[in-house]
């Protein structure tokens, strides 16, 4: 795409192309809160450089989902320009616009307090888009197009092909912009591909080596979706992986559960001294919130949470530990937190029971589809010696089978308690012992 | 199994088919919120109405229990009970043939016989906290 850029330096892609209508976005204090809202929200306790933020995981999508879209439309015949940029302009500010809706602490603000009120960080990242006096009204693409705002927001928080609004002919050709969905939310989306690379980069974890630039290159549009090269199942089969290792080494680590699991009482702390609620009051508040600016809220100036944080105090220690793959048959009870917490009270000593308050353990059962998409079953491989296409179940891959899903159980102690510590032990449920599903 | 999967179970087999995921969605969320059946799921409002992950979830474990058939149409995901679900359907409404729940839930599901997706879309949107309760 032909048109005037700057160019913006990032460490996994080197250079990232910003048009000035991008530009526009970037520089609203809406946007720019990004930058204090982290990618990874506790992992910098376990991997002091994983500090990166979603502003430039945001700059990231962007680029990815602009490069995939471009590769994908330059394989239809007879595209005209302004058909092609369209979509291209419509996929990078998708990409650059997807995680607007995040509150500080990410998934666990809508966890603790976008929950209760029905809504999720898409459905507040379209009313964002939408209606933020920041924004401008309709975006001014270089080619003298515009995009409108709303036909940005109605990609957020798509739940399968199903809910996918642009299901148009692309052109004159045969394929359907339906295919674009799985650009944004396929098993090898813009968002996982950008975030899998960057978070591999800044934890040092180094699992996340993927090769982004094959799976791409190596897909073709077929009318309603997008198919993978047979000779990109690999590449596809070690994106799987690694999303799998970054789960158990970087998102689920155990040190990073247990500071999780503090913020989450600093949000309730917050909710209860009312502190949100004048960056709720309209779209254009919330461009004040961040995780900087709640932190260091002078109403939570001796907060033991926000203290412990700032000086990672991390009060819990992991006692006892399983990974589980899991089966559908036999997805049990076993691995619900809720349950498991209930059950280990139960058979504590009578004393203990009355006596032991609530935060003094927890137990944690943080679980991993190991298909990438939420509900979509499938991928569709082509076969390019007799140019059929087959349906693969994600998770059977050309090497074997994986688990549908994978949880990690595990029991913390706070450090206060430790001296119950056998006694907890004791009365958490064996691992052997699954409870049946029924 | 538990009381959703059952109450879901009665539904796919009065039915026969349900095409589509956001109406299936869209079916539960009214039975649960406009006819108080006890369905216990929590839905979030999303653009195109309110959605649970934990139906979802459910729906995919009734598939892989061989419970459900799921076969993905022209863009559109189709459900349809399996000879097992239909069995084990049987079953159930046996047992409860005397639950007014069971029998509560089965006098509902004709509404949705006539109504097209978009309109239960509409009607779930307009029954659930939208976005601006947040901002008193």
């Amino acid at each position: 795409m032909g048109a005037d850029y700057e160019l913006i330096k990032d460490p996994i892609y080197g250079y990232i192309k910003v048009f000035d209508h991008e530009r526009k976005i970037i520089d609203t204090p809406i946007f720019q809160r990004l930058r204090r809202v982290k990618q990874l929200t506790s992992a910098e306790y376990v991997y002091p450089s994983a500090t990166h933020n979603r502003f430039s995981h945001s700059l990231g999508v962007m680029h990815v989902a602009g490069e995939f879209t471009e590769y994908i439309l330059d394989q239809i015949e007879n595209l005209g320009r302004s058909d092609k940029e369209t979509y291209y302009f419509l996929m990078r500010l998708w990409g650059l616009t997807h995680d607007i809706g995040h509150g500080p602490f990410s998934h666990l603000f809508d966890d603790v307090i976008l929950k209760e009120y029905n809504i999720s960080h898409e459905t507040f990242g379209s009313k964002i888009l939408m209606e933020s006096s920041f924004l401008p009204d309709s975006f001014k693409l270089p080619n003298g197009g515009e995009i409108n705002p709303k036909e940005v927001a109605q990609l957020f928080g798509i739940k399968d092909i199903e809910e996918w609004p642009l299901i148009e002919s692309i052109g004159e050709s045969d394929v359907s912009a339906r295919a674009l969905y799985y650009i944004a939310f396929g098993a090898y989306s813009a968002d996982l591909l950008d975030y899998i690379r960057r978070d591999s980069y800044f934890t040092g974890a180094g699992y996340g080596n993927i090769d982004w630039q094959r799976l791409i290159y190596i897909s073709k549009p077929d009318k309603n979706r997008i198919t993978l090269d047979l000779r990109g199942e690999e590449a596809f089969d070690s994106l799987l992986l690694a999303r799998l290792f970054m789960f158990s080494t970087v998102y689920y680590h155990r040190t990073s559960r247990a500071a999780t699991r503090i913020m989450k009482f600093l949000l309730e702390e917050a909710k209860s001294k009312r502190i949100l609620d004048s960056f709720l009051g309209n779209v254009d508040q919330y461009a004040s919130l961040d995780e900087d600016s709640l932190l260091f809220h002078p109403t939570l100036t001796n907060s033991e949470y926000k203290n412990r944080l700032i000086f990672r105090d991390i009060p819990y220690t992991r006692v006892l530990e399983t990974s589980i793959p899991i089966e559908p048959e036999e997805i049990s009870a076993f691995v619900r937190e809720d349950v498991l917490t209930e059950t280990t009270r139960g058979n504590l000593p009578a004393k203990l029971k009355r006596t032991l308050p609530p935060d003094s353990f927890f137990v944690d059962t943080p679980k991993i589809p190991t298909n990438p998409m939420e509900g979509d079953l499938f991928i569709y491989i082509y076969n390019p010696d007799t140019g059929e296409v087959a349906p693969r179940n994600v998770w059977e891959t050309r090497w074997g089978k994986m688990s549908r899903e994978m949880a990690i159980v595990r029991l913390f102690i706070h450090h206060d308690y430790e001296k119950n510590e056998q006694d907890i032990r004791e009365a958490f449920p064996k691992t052997e012992k699954r409870l049946s599903f029924y | 199994m538990n009381k959703d999967i059952e109450l879901l179970l009665v539904l796919f087999e009065h039915f026969n088919k349900v095409v589509g995921r956001t109406r299936l969605q869209k079916i539960v969320f009214l039975l649960q919120n406009k006819f108080n059946i006890k369905f216990s799921y929590k839905f979030i409002s999303y653009y195109y109405g309110p959605y649970s992950k934990d139906l979802q979830f459910e729906v995919n474990l009734l598939n892989a229990m061989g419970m459900i058939n799921v076969s993905a149409g022209d863009g559109v995901y189709i459900h349809t009970l399996s000879e097992k679900g239909v069995t084990t359907t049987k079953e159930i409404i046996e047992q409860r043939k005397d639950d007014p729940e069971i029998k509560e839930l089965i006098s509902r599901l004709d509404y949705f016989r006539d109504k097209d997706t978009s309109s239960l879309i509409i009607e779930a949107k307009n029954l659930i906290k939208n976005p601006e309760t947040l901002f008193k």
